[in-house]
């Protein structure tokens, strides 16, 4: 066998790594003889191995609907596959908009408040409303800092959180799964 | 193009069904299977195809597999059909001949099934 054949295997057991050991073994073991015999009957090592295609997608093709047909899943595990897809999935319908939103919104806020501070401080713009009634003019500013602030912290936060929960989600993902 | 993607979902459909046929007679190792469906240009799959999709029938316990060696290189792994393979090569068998009379007889009456 030569090196590419050699390289090949090493990639494709590679990425074989949620087999147990036998089982990778016995795949592994498959592919070789394939190739040992293809080699020996005077095949072109090239074309064996395009045949075989990419080790990776090879690979993939073996555990690519691993969890479901690693062994007879029990009506069980049928069962928790099942709610964790609807549960998660309503939660997510809630979760990630709410915080997708909260997020955009504050980030907006947190953009535009002191722009907006500074506007109304040098002109009084009938259409900008920061307490001109309670707060004098000189304290427009500062102000409008800390809203901006304030925002940019909530946004801070409930990215945060989106990401936890995404997080969360593929980890419970394979948890369930594997 | 269309018809390209159109034979492939047909023959993706049915390769189970050939692959099981072609091991009901005799035990086959995997390069047997590739060349059998080779015979036909229609049916021709690529080993990056038809290892991982045995693995599976396997999982499925529809086919077998053991280890031979063999004379003129390496030890060969090779299929059987299980009790349930038969099982189900037989409801596969009794489908497909419904679905290719069906859509004979509908070529034949130029689109009425009676």
């Amino acid at each position: 066998m030569g090196p590419k054949s050699v390289a090949y295997l090493e990639q494709f057991e590679r990425k074989l790594e949620k087999f147990s050991e036998d089982e990778r073994k016995d795949v592994v073991q498959e592919i070789r003889g394939h190739i040992e015999e293809r080699l020996l009957q005077g095949q072109l090592e090239v074309t064996i191995l395009a045949n075989l295609g990419d080790p990776k997608k090879l690979a993939k093709a073996y555990t690519g609907d691993y969890y479901l047909h690693r062994s007879k899943p029990s009506v069980l595990q049928m069962f928790s596959i099942g709610s964790y897809y609807v549960g998660s999935s309503i939660l997510s319908m809630m979760v990630i908009p709410l915080l997708f939103t909260v997020a955009l919104g504050f980030l907006f806020c947190a953009i535009i408040a002191i722009p907006l501070g500074v506007l109304d401080t040098l002109f009084e713009f009938s259409w900008i409303e920061i307490g001109s009634s309670v707060l004098p003019r000189s304290l427009y500013i500062p102000v409008t800092v800390l809203i901006s602030l304030a925002s940019y912290i909530i946004y801070y936060l409930s990215k945060k959180a989106l990401k936890a929960y995404l997080k969360f989600l593929s980890f419970t993902h394979r948890r369930v799964t594997s | 193009m269309e018809i390209l993607e159109w034979t492939t979902q047909v023959r993706k459909g049915l390769l189970k069904f050939c692959i099981m046929t072609i091991i009901r007679q005799q035990p086959r190792y995997g390069y047997e299977i590739v060349q059998l469906l080779q015979q036909s240009d229609t049916l021709a799959i690529t080993e990056g195809t038809l290892y991982p999709l045995l693995h599976r029938l396997v999982k499925e316990q529809f086919i077998d597999s053991y280890w031979q060696e063999s004379e003129s290189g390496p030890p060969r792994k090779y299929y059987t059909l299980t009790d349930s393979g038969h099982i189900f090569l037989e409801e596969m068998s009794t489908e497909w001949n419904k679905i290719s009379s069906a859509v004979s007889l509908l070529q034949q009456n130029k689109g009425e099934v009676q």
